[in-house]
Formats: C-alpha cells, sequence, structure tokens
C-alpha cells in the first residue's frame, strides 16, 4: 500500500459539504414556502384557508376565488393602472437620470459642482408628505394620475448612479464623436446610452418594482377608485376582511346568527380572497424577474468603487 | 466670465427654489374641480326636485352648495360615488334639504384611504369641505383641529336654527343626553355624535352586556348542568379538557385574554372592566388594580392556570380565537350576550356535527365572593359615538343651521331608522308594517331588517339610513331593536333560545360597568385628554404585563407593589379624570 503523499491536497470534505448543502436548502426552504404556502392555501377550500388549515399541500382543489377575481373589473382597471404607472414611470426615469447625467459628465459644464450640490440637497432633505402634498395639489395634480408619475419619475439618486457611470466611459469617445459632427444629443443616443444598458436595466428594473409595490402615494393622493393601483386595491380586500372579522368577533348587538352567517360568507370569500390577489399581483414579477436578475447583481456593484 | 455665468447659474436656481415655494394657486378651484362629478348629479337632482316642488310651494329657497366629506364604508354592496343618489332614503334626505336651501354636495373617499385623505387634507388645509366625518381622526384631534379654529361650535350654528335642531338637543331625552355627553367642560360643542339607542319592548334605553359563554351542547352531552358557582364552573371546563381534548392543555377549556381585564369571569368578582371603569351603581370610579376583590379574581383565574384550564396562547393575543373556535378547542370565551359568530364557523369547519346544538350559551353572572354583587358589563344604551364636524370653511352659519334643522327633523330621524314609506313600509292602523321584497332565487326579506339582505336591498336601492349613510357620512340616530336580536335566538335559530332567556333575564341586572367608559361619560376637557394621553400607554403597557405575570405566577403578594406602580406611572390620574367625567355627565 502506498504511503499518503503528505503534500496532498484535500478536495473538501464531504462532511462540510453535506452540512453547507442542508444549510442551504433550510434557507431555501425558508425564501420558498411563504410564497408556496400563498399558492396552495389560494387554492385550497374556503374554510381551509380561512381556518388556516393547510401546511404543504393544497385541501381540496377549489378555483373559484381566481374565478372571482377575474370577473372583478375594478381589479383589472387597477392592474391596468399599475401596468400603465410602471411604464411610464420606466420611461421617464430612464430618460430623466439620461439626460440629467449627460451634462454632469461634461467637462464643459460651468458651475457643475453647483448644480451637482443642488442636486444632492434633496437626496439628503426631504420637505416631507405635507409639502408635497401641497404642492402636488397647487399644480393641480391632485386625483389625477400625475400625482404618481410625476414624481415617480425623478429620482436623484438614480442621476447620480448613471452620472457615476457615464463617467467610467471614456472621454475619448465623446471627443472622436463630436470630431465626427455629432451634436450633444447624438453623442448622448448613439455613444453613451448603447454603452450604458447595465445601468439602464438596472434602474428600469428597480423602477418597475417600486411602482409594482407601490401603493401609499395613491393613498394619499388618488381618491378616484379607477386611477388606483393593484397594490391599493389588494389593501383594501385585506382591510375588508380584517373589518368583517372584527364586525363579527365583536358580536355587537344586531349581529344575529343569519346576519353574521352573511358576513362570515363575506369574510370567507375576503379571507381567501387576498392569498388569490397576492398570488395574481406578484405573478409578473416573478415572471420578469429572472430575466433581470443579472442586472440586479450588477446593480449592487454599481455604486462601489472600483479598483 | 466663467465666474459671472456660476454665479448666476446658483441665483436662478436659489430663486427657482424659492419660486416653486411661494403661495398661489386657488383652493376654491381645486375644492370646485374634486365636487365637479356629485355636483353635477345633485344640480339635475335638485333641479327635477326644485321644478317638482315649486308647484306646491311657491318660494322655494335659493340653493347654497354645502360641501361634504363622507366615508364610502359599503363598497361591498354599492359604490356610494356612483349610486348614492338612487336611493329612496338618500333622495328622501336631499329633498328635505332643499326644502330649506341646502343642495349637498358629497364627495365620498373609499373608507381604507379615508383617515390619510382627513389627515393630510387638514394638515395641508387643502380642499376641506364644511362638514366632514371626523370618525378616524378621534376626539383629541378634533379638540385640537378645534383650538385651531378649524372646527366650528355648533352652539354658534344653533341659534340660527329654525327650532327643529335645537328642540332635539335640548328637548327630544337622547338628543339633549348626546349634546350633554360631547360638551365640553368649557360649554363648547365640536362634534355631532351618533346615538345609538336600544329598544326592547317600547323600553328606551336598555342595553345588551357581555358574559362569559360555555358549549351548552357539552355540557348537555356531559350531563352538566349550566354552571352556577365557581367551582361547577372549574368542574365543566375540566370535564371539557379530558373528554374533548384527551387533557391536552388548551383544548376545550376558557380561551380569552385576560390582560387587557376585558375579561368577564372578572365581573363575577365585582371587577370592573378595563384599566379603569365606573360602577355605575355607587356612581365610583375605579381600577380592577384598587379593588379588593382583584385578588380574588387573580386567585381563580391562575388556578385556572395551573390546572391547565385557561388557554395559554390567549394571554396577550387572541388573535388565534377565531382558528381554535374553528377547530371546535374552545369550550368558553367572553362574548356579547347575543352573539353567535362562532357557531356557524364551528359548523362550517365539522360538518359532522349537530348544526342545532352547537352553541356557546351564556352563564348568568355568578357571585364569586360572598357578599359581593357580580358586575354586568353593559353596553350603553344610549350610546354616543364617533365626530362629525362643522369646518371653518362654513362661512354662512345659517346654511349649517338649515342642514341641521334638516338633518334632525321627525321625518329624517324615521328614515334613518325605518326607511322611506311606500318604499320601506306602509302605515296599516296607524302601525308600520314592512313591505316584502323578492331577492335573487326568490328570497323573500323585509324591507327592515338590518343587516340582512345587504345586497338585495341595494340592488332594489331600497337601503335605509342606518345601513346607507348614517355612521361614516353623516351621524347616525338609530335604534337598536334589542328585542328583535334576542328573539331571534329564540324563535330564528331555535338553538341560541338560552341566549334569548338569558338576555331576557338580564335587563334589570341593576349592578353594571360599562363596556366602553369613554363614550358613556362626558367629554374630557383638553387638559384632561392630554393627560390621560401622556399617561394611558405606559399604564396599559405596564398594567398587561403585570396581569400576564400574575395569571402565570399566581403570586397575589405582588399585587399591592403593581398597583403602587401603576398609580405612579398614571392609573390614578385616569381613575380621577372618569371621576370628573362621570361628576360632570351627572350633573
Amino acid at each position: 500500500m502506498s504511503k499518503r503523499n503528505p503534500n496532498h491536497i484535500k478536495n473538501g470534505s464531504v462532511t462540510a459539504s453535506v452540512i453547507i448543502y442542508l444549510i442551504l436548502a433550510l434557507l431555501a426552504i425558508i425564501c420558498v414556502y411563504p410564497m408556496w404556502y400563498t399558492i396552495i392555501i389560494s387554492i385550497s377550500r374556503p374554510i381551509a384557508a380561512r381556518t388556516l388549515d393547510v401546511y404543504l399541500l393544497p385541501k381540496g382543489l377549489y378555483w373559484g376565488s381566481y374565478g372571482q377575481l377575474v370577473v372583478d373589473k375594478q381589479m383589472w382597471i387597477c392592474y391596468g393602472n399599475t401596468i400603465l404607472y410602471a411604464g411610464v414611470c420606466t420611461i421617464g426615469m430612464l430618460a430623466t437620470c439620461a439626460m440629467c447625467a449627460y451634462p454632469l459628465t461634461s467637462p464643459l459644464l460651468a458651475g457643475k459642482r453647483i448644480v451637482v450640490f443642488f442636486i444632492l440637497i434633496p437626496m439628503y432633505f426631504s420637505g416631507g408628505l405635507i409639502p408635497q402634498y401641497i404642492w402636488l395639489s397647487k399644480l393641480g395634480m391632485y386625483n389625477t394620475r400625475w400625482a404618481i408619475i410625476f414624481p415617480g419619475i425623478v429620482s436623484m439618486w438614480y442621476i447620480i448612479l448613471v452620472r457615476t457611470y457615464f463617467a467610467s466611459i471614456p472621454e475619448s469617445l465623446r471627443e472622436s464623436a463630436r470630431i465626427d459632427g455629432a451634436n450633444n444629443f447624438q453623442i448622448l443616443f448613439n455613444v453613451y446610452l448603447p454603452t450604458s444598458k447595465p445601468i439602464l436595466a438596472v434602474i428600469a428594473i428597480y423602477t418597475i418594482v417600486a411602482q409594482w409595490n407601490s401603493w401609499f402615494a395613491a393613498s394619499i393622493y388618488l381618491v378616484k377608485q379607477n386611477l388606483q393601483p393593484l397594490q391599493l386595491y389588494l389593501r383594501r380586500i385585506l382591510i375588508l376582511q380584517q373589518n368583517l372579522t372584527q364586525a363579527m368577533e365583536s358580536g355587537q348587538g344586531g349581529v344575529t346568527s343569519d346576519t353574521s352567517e352573511g358576513m362570515e360568507q363575506m369574510a370567507l370569500s375576503a379571507d381567501q380572497l387576498k392569498y388569490t390577489m397576492i398570488v395574481v399581483s406578484t405573478l409578473p414579477i416573478m415572471v420578469v424577474y429572472p430575466f433581470f436578475q443579472k442586472y440586479f447583481v450588477k446593480g449592487v456593484m454599481v455604486g462601489s468603487l472600483k479598483g | 466670465m466663467k465666474k459671472l455665468l456660476v454665479v448666476l447659474l446658483a441665483a436662478a436656481l436659489c430663486v427657482g427654489m424659492l419660486a416653486g415655494c411661494s403661495k398661489g394657486g386657488d383652493t376654491e378651484t381645486s375644492t370646485e374641480t374634486s365636487t365637479e362629478t356629485s355636483t353635477q348629479t345633485s344640480t339635475e337632482t335638485s333641479t327635477e326636485t326644485s321644478t317638482e316642488s315649486s308647484t306646491e310651494v311657491e318660494t322655494a329657497p335659493e340653493l347654497k352648495d354645502f360641501t361634504m366629506l363622507g366615508d364610502d364604508a359599503f363598497t361591498v354592496y354599492y359604490s356610494a360615488t356612483d349610486s348614492m343618489e338612487e336611493f329612496a332614503a338618500w333622495k328622501l334626505l336631499r329633498s328635505e334639504m332643499e326644502a330649506r336651501g341646502v343642495n349637498m354636495v358629497v364627495e365620498y373617499v373609499l373608507d381604507d384611504q379615508y383617515q390619510n385623505t382627513l389627515q393630510t387634507r387638514f394638515a395641508a388645509m387643502n380642499e376641506i369641505p364644511m362638514f366632514v366625518s371626523c370618525y378616524r381622526l378621534g376626539e383629541t384631534d378634533v379638540l385640537a383641529l378645534a383650538n385651531n379654529g378649524i372646527v366650528l361650535d355648533i352652539n354658534t350654528i344653533l341659534p340660527e336654527s329654525d327650532g327643529t335642531a335645537s328642540n332635539f338637543f335640548t328637548n327630544n331625552d337622547f338628543g339633549a343626553a348626546a349634546k350633554a355627553k360631547v360638551t365640553t367642560p368649557e360649554g363648547q360643542m365640536y362634534w355631532l355624535p351618533n346615538i345609538y339607542i336600544s329598544v326592547f319592548e317600547g323600553r328606551y334605553g336598555i342595553g345588551t352586556n357581555i358574559c362569559v359563554t360555555i358549549r351548552q351542547d357539552w355540557l348537555e352531552e356531559q350531563g352538566l348542568e349550566m354552571p352556577t358557582t365557581l367551582d361547577e364552573y372549574t368542574n365543566a371546563l375540566k370535564t371539557f379538557n379530558t373528554a374533548y381534548g384527551g387533557g391536552d392543555a388548551g383544548f376545550g377549556v376558557y380561551s380569552y385574554d385576560p390582560c387587557s381585564l376585558n375579561d368577564a369571569i372578572a365581573q363575577w368578582f365585582g371587577v370592573v372592566r378595563g384599566l379603569a371603569n365606573i360602577k355605575w351603581t355607587e356612581g365610583e370610579a375605579t381600577s380592577p388594580w384598587f379593588q379588593e376583590t382583584f385578588t380574588d379574581y387573580i386567585t381563580y383565574v391562575n388556578s385556572l392556570y395551573t390546572q391547565g384550564l385557561y388557554d395559554d396562547e390567549m394571554i396577550g393575543d387572541t388573535q388565534t380565537l377565531r382558528t381554535k373556535s374553528s377547530n371546535n378547542q374552545v369550550g368558553s370565551y367572553t362574548a356579547y350576550a347575543l352573539s353567535t359568530t362562532y357557531e356557524p364557523l364551528i359548523v362550517a369547519a365539522n360538518p359532522s356535527l349537530d348544526a342545532s346544538k352547537v352553541c356557546y350559551a351564556d352563564i348568568y353572572p355568578i357571585e364569586a365572593v360572598e357578599g359581593v354583587k357580580p358586575l354586568l358589563a353593559l353596553e350603553d344604551p344610549v350610546y354616543i359615538w364617533d365626530e362629525f364636524v362643522f369646518t371653518n370653511q362654513l362661512t354662512d352659519l345659517a346654511l349649517g343651521a338649515a342642514w341641521l334643522d334638516a338633518y334632525y327633523c321627525d321625518e329624517h330621524l324615521d328614515c334613518i331608522n325605518y326607511g322611506v314609506e311606500g318604499v320601506n313600509y306602509e302605515v296599516v292602523n296607524g302601525e308600520k308594517q314592512w313591505k316584502q321584497y323578492t331577492g335573487a332565487d326568490g328570497v323573500q326579506y323585509n324591507a327592515d331588517q338590518l343587516n340582512q339582505y345587504l345586497q338585495e336591498k341595494a340592488d332594489e336601492r331600497i337601503s335605509y339610513g342606518k345601513i346607507l349613510y348614517s355612521r361614516y357620512i353623516t351621524p347616525d340616530y338609530t335604534y337598536y331593536m334589542l328585542d328583535t336580536a334576542t328573539f331571534n335566538c329564540r324563535d330564528v335559530l331555535g338553538w341560541a333560545a338560552q341566549k334569548c332567556e338569558y338576555q331576557t333575564n338580564t335587563l334589570d341586572w341593576g349592578n353594571w360597568t360599562s363596556i366602553d367608559v369613554g363614550g358613556t361619560l362626558a367629554t374630557a376637557s383638553a387638559e384632561e385628554t392630554e393627560k390621560y394621553n401622556e399617561v394611558y400607554n405606559t399604564v396599559d403597557t405596564a398594567s398587561k404585563a403585570y396581569v400576564a405575570e400574575l395569571v402565570k405566577n399566581g403570586n397575589v403578594g405582588d399585587i399591592q407593589a403593581y398597583s403602587a406602580q401603576l398609580a405612579s406611572l398614571g392609573l390614578q390620574d385616569i381613575v380621577d379624570i372618569y371621576q370628573a367625567r362621570y361628576n360632570r355627565f351627572v350633573g
């Protein structure tokens, strides 16, 4: 039997691998289970959903709540609004960020420091909700789509991000384009933007996700239901369910069995509906995310220092 | 040159910033814009109405816009924004208003956004209407708005009344009682409250109560009688736990959170409800922590706990009560006397059970301490709550008075409770007889039934005041027919007959404390409110922690130290405030 070479390099330990895989599997379960739970409870029998008697697999198959959602006209209106706000804000954000960042990278811009300083102030200090509310009201945007779109297409942080990225593009490209007779718009659209796809993709996906999840601004500025986004509608369903439950459980005078049975039916519907709504509202993001995942990773590194 | 350009640029940026922050704009324009839709509808309606009425009344008053903001709460059945004008009850209210020259222009905001809308609009003083439902803000905020001159004193409006509204708040027993409760110590009346009057077979001012309930079907199955002593009650829980839970902790036992001191078992010991309350028979404000029998209560509850008969999961948190009920695990809990909330849930989740037998029967108060008559936590028979205010946007006080006159006239108060003659009822030989409607699938329903067939009522547009707009858009003034609810348990449900008997037999119990003491007493003064808000959360948090400790370890020797600690934190102040409010209320 040959002697074991003392300089033999170990190729990892099986035990360590098992432990690592177990930990990772546990973390994966922790991340995946909540979504799985939401999906299975949304297709379980309503009473099982109401009593939270669902754990690993759905109890009975019930598609009624999805059916209820499909015919819910208001939900589709809100869905459309969310897509509209996400789309318009994304395009607007990319446009404003690119057009603000480009001149800030030009060495010829007079007073660049002052402008940058002026941009940085609102990044750190905000007037707050009430001044913004007054501002949008005075502009006549209260209870209109502009109340969501207008503030949603500008971000100082993203401008700085894009500016940083633009600064990494060699100045020689700009100079050679200028020598070729290009003006600033042509340089921006034909030279800078094509080479800035990673940062633009990052900003796009961040904006889409932010707008998709947003509800607070709408709850403040949009009173008309037909202008409201999906997340606000989901919140309304959740609150309705809580209110129904509280009304029933308070057992206040007037709540007889007949009334509580009727309210119980409504509570059952609302109870399961919230899970169904969660699935329906997160589906687009779940579908879109894998395509943008690499940009998320890149985005984390974008703001870092380069060696 | 470059420096000059830089300076000019910096100046331009600063000027631009200042210009953006300057005042301007026309709030009136934005108000008109936001109410454009409702104005259109109301103008059409008012034109119709005024055309019709002009043939009868030659001098119809000129209509003036009265802007209102209301909570669109019943979104499940209809949209207030789209459909309110189609309802008979609303049309009647509108006609009463227009007869007095008031054109209601209502903006509806969905319930979940209502609080945010109120807070931002008041903070920004933007788009404030003349009349606002402030029930989402609370007394403290309304008083703060009043101190800033944003909310008007209704006593300055009432003198402009034609007598209807002023008569309501003076000569109507319940209106006068409500006014007494909401009037501040300084004599101002800043809001209109909801007024809720319990009625039992023609007796006004009779309330329902909160009690301990117990599974009646389980008692029958185990051959037990309804408990009348503490030992019998304990024995029943023990039997349930063994028979239905296999001795497992938390199964078949008493499930209710003791920490908030709202547990009805405490009342068996003569202990008042909540952190502080009134013993109405004696006219005394006190706290459970200052009562001698509190020790006996803690001793008993601790004994239940140590025997595994008090659901540990409920201590500090009742969120799982619904789940446990549906899993058929709860043997006893605290509830309103007529509550039948969990029985349908249990039956739905456990189809093998006999639906005609599952019932949480109400336990008559047990005299737990010899010589101490048990208290009953009673719902205030003339219950007031919430705030509806006139704002400083109402510059024409006569307009506000006209609104009050129209709202509190007898015809409209009837409409809130009974609906519209010819639509909801007919008068036959001087008695109201409810009309019957046929809903979906041939369902026959009465036009009077409060919470039943709400969708059908909405579809027919016959929902009346108390299920259509009062409480959320305008103040409520309703009679809660306690007798209807009571006899429903016996005549309709059958299995809840015991609850009917209990409710009937406890109407005149006599020794009571309040379920919601805040809504029962006269309004607090600004100083009292400030003091109360300063100390309440701290005292409440500490009290809950101490109760949880005591229930689990039963160290009654600690009660005195805990009481002293709570008193120093402000519990005595809370008791004193309640006493002062009580004195003003009865005085």
